[in-house]
């Protein structure tokens, strides 16, 4: 057994069986689990680098199950897109298992404390299932793992709010699994294969056939109601507020990225943009459905009276610019893509570390409080700052070299709409984050409030985002040259 | 005869205004520790700069690159005439102004002066950086840079009002430069693939490029450095007066707002052309914006009883003298801008810091307050007359000079009309001013209580004596500056 060799399957396969064991131990030793929860993230983390270096340097890795080459047997596939997300997932795992000990003390009961450990890293190895796998059916699979499990964590608050917010997650989450899984069938029942690549090459001549037309389709729609792309967004701004603090981040850094991520793979690799940009005009169709989204996301943002609420629907505009790339069908629109991936991870995931940090103090999140917090949390209050520099896209922020590229793609298409959306909705961001930081450096809070001490565990993971967000926007070439090499990859298909 | 040198000393010079932020703020508990580290930070910058300008004056150009920073585009320092002109200027100013700044915050005994030093410096590193910029994207990133880094000086009482006023600050800067100047940098950097400040522009007519388009991205770029206040985008001035006196008188009569001209400047010598230009239709359009602001600010600025209301609107109509000087694509037209940065920046300063001095000594914000001041305030009404003059165009005084080259640049491009444009300012300058002048020299004090009127204190009053002698001092010793741009401009020097 060659570690090298099976890292494409460890890094799903480790957190996965890690989780279980969780559960057993958890029954006897429930102080271990905690611990065990942070070292299985670093063992993943580590795998998923490791995995990155590899591929990097000796190009795609096609790992076949129990050695049954496809289409018999389950293949996990692993090219430079898709290294590069499980890279990001695993490493913020681990990151922010760091912080969970604090908060989780906090929030949950304790009864339940091992099982909520053991169902978020259950979570967390369906959304690096869905990421590496080569395989349809694995995907959906894997989708309903994470969504499940997403459910469950959402509720593990115990308020009404959480209840009512997971259970209109449980059926809209339901009905897009659901699309996805008919979808899946008909390019099923199409090409007779469910491996990635061998659909691509049967697919070829198919593309005027309905049942392709019609499953991917579905498909699509099944995704868009899993990322939240607006209009189908409703189930997203609940689910992320009235979870707790630390499900809230990594949900938001993780989940519907995942889903933007599948959007890609279908686009590119899959249906490839011959299929999707000029038989059918997915693209052109969802190139306004993502503009519709940003503003929207941005406008209903403006609005919100709690941080948690304000930051939820931010992603839903953020979702949108995700799909924007993609929809430019050009090396710069992925380039920004993926970028914005990251970068959004990052922040969003960061964002949602110090709503988490407010609450372990204040529980409470309502805007109106945050009059003066940098008198009481000044450090909490500099990464609020430097995390909505990010988000609006200042220069040496990682969030100014995405929009960058995603404008300059939208230039390359010459769809110049495109362009304008952006930059407004950069412009709306600003706005409801400004009105934020107002509040909390130059308001003066009306009750005199001590400086508190926020715990380092707490800081540190929120720190270490700040950083990742500033070395990406000051040193971003490397990133870049490497999206580079992922997106000129993805878009050998159109050939 | 200029030859391109790799040097690192204009990084030593924006690095040590980044660097002082540190000792201030772990000296914050003693102002008189704390204050020398300002001042030792202004001066040491100040010497580097100066530095600098030996080597360029002998025809050296200093580049540094920082780091690349999308595949392609470098993040890099060139340190040419026009440049070190611009920090050169800045930076004795910053000098000069830290003086002031520590007299005045003390005087009024404002509260949080450690942040308030802390972000003066942060915003100097950023204009001096600003200055010294070797391409666009570089300059667009410390232009962002200095917006945010002023931020927290604006806001500075944290009265509702502050606040107010800085928002409209924040939102005016931002607007402009996210809708307007970025998406007009990206066009021309995927258009050009360069955005390397070059005499002569990037952009020769033998690329086939779409003309109409670009002069779009020229408007783009003028109202996208809104810093330059070109009308209708000028509002977030007047706004930013609420801040310290200190601030408005370095940042909103220096530092930002020539940012503001000097990257239009930027963008028509070094990355249009000026040649170039002349086949681009939106220059006009540019020149009658700028005749408009001309005028219409100084009619505003009429109206206005507060002082430095009155001054921001003078501003506002005195950048935009630059804007269309440089707009008027000749070679002496665009001495004239470059020496108008300098001259008005001068006597603005001056200006600003005798309405800091009258309000710090006798708390009076309104011109109409200001009866019988000069017999209080000798020095800083003379100071005061001084930079008045240089504003309305008088020799012996700076102001004279630039308007002249302007003039002369009018003719030169054929549009005489733009003259009429300066006699009717300059009317109108004089309109604003000298009602200060028979107030504070001619009426009777108002009260019996107006006894208690004095004069600034010394540490306020040396840095306006001192701006004000140099006001004169350009007029009779121009060369320095006069020679630093016609080296930026290719000619002679």
């Amino acid at each position: 057994m060659n570690l090298e060799m099976n890292l494409p399957a460890l890094v799903v396969v480790f957190p996965f069986f890690s989780a279980m064991l969780m559960v057993a131990i958890g029954v006897f030793y429930k102080k271990i689990v905690q611990t065990m929860f942070q070292v299985t993230a670093l063992i993943t983390a580590y795998f998923s680098i490791l995995l990155l270096i590899k591929v990097y340097e000796s190009g795609p890795i096609r790992y076949f199950f129990g050695n049954w080459v496809p289409p018999v047997g389950i293949e996990y596939y692993v090219d430079y897109t898709n290294v590069l997300f499980i890279t990001i997932i695993a490493v913020l795992l681990f990151v922010m298992s760091i912080y969970f000990p604090n908060s989780v003390k906090k929030e949950i009961p304790e009864s339940k404390q091992y099982i909520f450990y053991s169902v978020t890293m259950l979570f967390a190895s369906g959304l690096l299932g869905i990421t590496i796998t080569g395989d349809l059916f694995n995907i959906y699979v894997f989708t309903e793992i994470s969504s499940i499990t997403a459910y469950a964590l959402i509720a593990i608050g115990g308020t009404k709010r959480s209840y009512r917010a997971s259970f209109n997650y449980l059926i809209l989450g339901t009905i897009g699994a659901t699309f996805i899984v008919l979808g899946i069938g008909y390019l099923y029942m199409a090409t007779g294969t469910l491996n990635l690549l061998d659909m691509q090459q049967r697919l070829v001549p198919m593309y005027n056939s309905k049942i392709v037309i019609v499953g991917s389709v579905f498909i699509i729609v099944g995704l868009s109601m899993k990322m939240a792309l607006f209009p189908l967004h409703t189930w997203l701004p609940g689910a992320y507020t009235h979870s707790p603090s630390t499900i809230s981040a990594f949900m938001s850094a993780t989940s519907t990225k995942v889903m933007a991520y599948l959007l890609i793979r279908f686009f590119y690799t899959i249906l490839t943009p011959n299929f999707v940009a000029k038989t059918l005009p997915l693209t052109e169709v969802l190139f306004y459905i993502s503009l519709i989204a940003i503003l929207a996301g941005s406008f209903l943002a403006l609005g919100q009276k709690d941080l948690k609420m304000m930051f939820a629907y931010s992603s839903i505009g953020q979702i949108g610019y995700i799909v924007f790339g993609t929809t430019l069908i050009n090396k710069y629109g992925l380039i920004g893509s993926m970028y914005h991936f990251l970068s959004h991870a990052v922040v969003k995931g960061g964002l949602f570390l110090v709503a988490g940090i407010i609450f372990y103090f204040t529980t409470c999140t309502k805007i109106e409080n945050l009059n003066g917090l940098f008198k009481r949390m000044p450090f909490t209050s500099f990464a609020f700052l430097i995390f909505a520099l990010s988000m609006v896209g200042i220069p040496i922020t990682s969030g100014f070299i995405s929009k960058w590229y995603l404008v300059l793609g939208a230039i390359n298409s010459g769809k110049w709409l495109g362009v304008i959306v952006i930059l407004i909705s950069s412009l709306l961001t600003a706005i409801y984050f400004w009105r934020i930081v107002d509040r909390i450096f130059f308001i003066n809070s009306d009750n005199k409030v001590n400086r508190v001490k926020e715990p380092l565990s707490m800081l540190i993971p929120t720190y270490t985002l700040v950083a990742i967000t500033l070395y990406f926007g000051i040193f971003p070439v490397k990133l870049i040259r490497y999206t580079e090499i992922a997106a000129n990859f993805l878009m050998e298909t159109i050939k | 005869m200029t030859e391109v040198v790799n040097s690192s000393i204009p990084l030593i010079a924006v690095i040590i205004p980044l660097f002082i932020t540190l000792p201030i703020l772990l000296t914050k508990n003693n102002p008189n520790i704390r204050d020398f580290f300002s001042v030792a930070g202004a001066f040491t910058t100040f010497l580097v700069v100066f530095n600098i300008y030996l080597k360029v004056k002998n025809g050296e150009i200093l580049e540094f690159q920082l780091i690349e920073f999308i595949p392609g585009l470098v993040l890099k320092f060139k340190v040419d005439a026009f440049g070190v002109f611009f920090a050169l200027m800045a930076s004795f100013l910053w000098f000069v102004t830290t003086f002031y700044s520590i007299g005045y915050m003390r005087g009024n005994k404002e509260k949080n002066q450690t942040r308030f030093f802390v972000f003066f410096a942060i915003s100097m590193f950023a204009a001096i950086s600003a200055a010294f910029s070797g391409n666009l994207i570089t300059l667009y990133l410390f232009y962002e840079i200095l917006t945010f880094a002023t931020y927290p000086l604006v806001a500075h009482k944290q009265t509702k009002e502050a606040i107010q006023g800085a928002r409209r600050y924040l939102s005016y800067l931002l607007f402009t430069s996210v809708m307007f100047f970025l998406p007009a940098l990206i066009y021309i950097y995927t258009t050009i693939g360069n955005l390397d400040f070059t005499l002569g522009g990037v952009l020769n007519s033998t690329n086939n490029v779409d003309k109409s388009v670009l002069g779009i991205m020229l408007l783009l770029f003028v109202f996208g450095s809104a810093k330059a206040a070109v009308m209708p985008f000028h509002l977030w001035l007047p706004s930013a007066m609420v801040a310290p006196t200190p601030v408005s008188a370095l940042l909103h009569a220096v530092a930002v707002v020539k940012t503001g001209v000097f990257v239009i400047v930027r963008v028509f010598v070094y990355i249009y052309g000026i040649d170039f230009l002349k086949d681009v239709f939106t220059t006009n359009l540019v020149t009658i914006f700028a005749a408009f602001t001309i005028i219409v600010a100084s009619m505003v600025a009429l109206r206005q009883d507060n002082i430095k209301a009155r001054l921001a609107y003078s501003t506002i109509s005195q950048l935009s003298y630059i804007v269309l000087s440089v707009s008027l694509l000749s070679i002496t037209g665009a001495i004239g801008a470059i020496m108008h940065i300098v001259a008005h920046g001068f006597a603005k300063i001056t200006l600003f810091f005798w309405a800091g001095a009258v309000y710090v000594a006798n708390h009076k914000t309104k011109v109409s307050e200001l009866n019988g001041i000069a017999k209080y305030m000798p020095y800083s009404m003379a100071a005061f007359t001084v930079g008045a003059l240089s504003m309305i165009g008088f020799p012996p005084t700076a102001g004279f000079i630039s308007k002249w080259f302007i003039a002369n640049g009018a003719v030169e491009a054929g549009k005489a009309w733009v003259i009429g444009i300066l006699v009717i300012s300059a009317l109108l300058n004089a309109g604003y001013f000298v009602p200060i002048f028979i107030n504070a020299y001619l009426k009777p004090a108002q009260n019996a209580h107006e006894e208690h009127l004095h004069e600034a204190p010394l540490i306020m009053l040396v840095p306006i004596i001192v701006t004000s002698i140099l006001t004169f001092a350009i007029f009779i010793y121009p060369d320095m500056f006069l020679n630093l741009a016609k080296i930026a401009l290719g000619i002679g020097g």
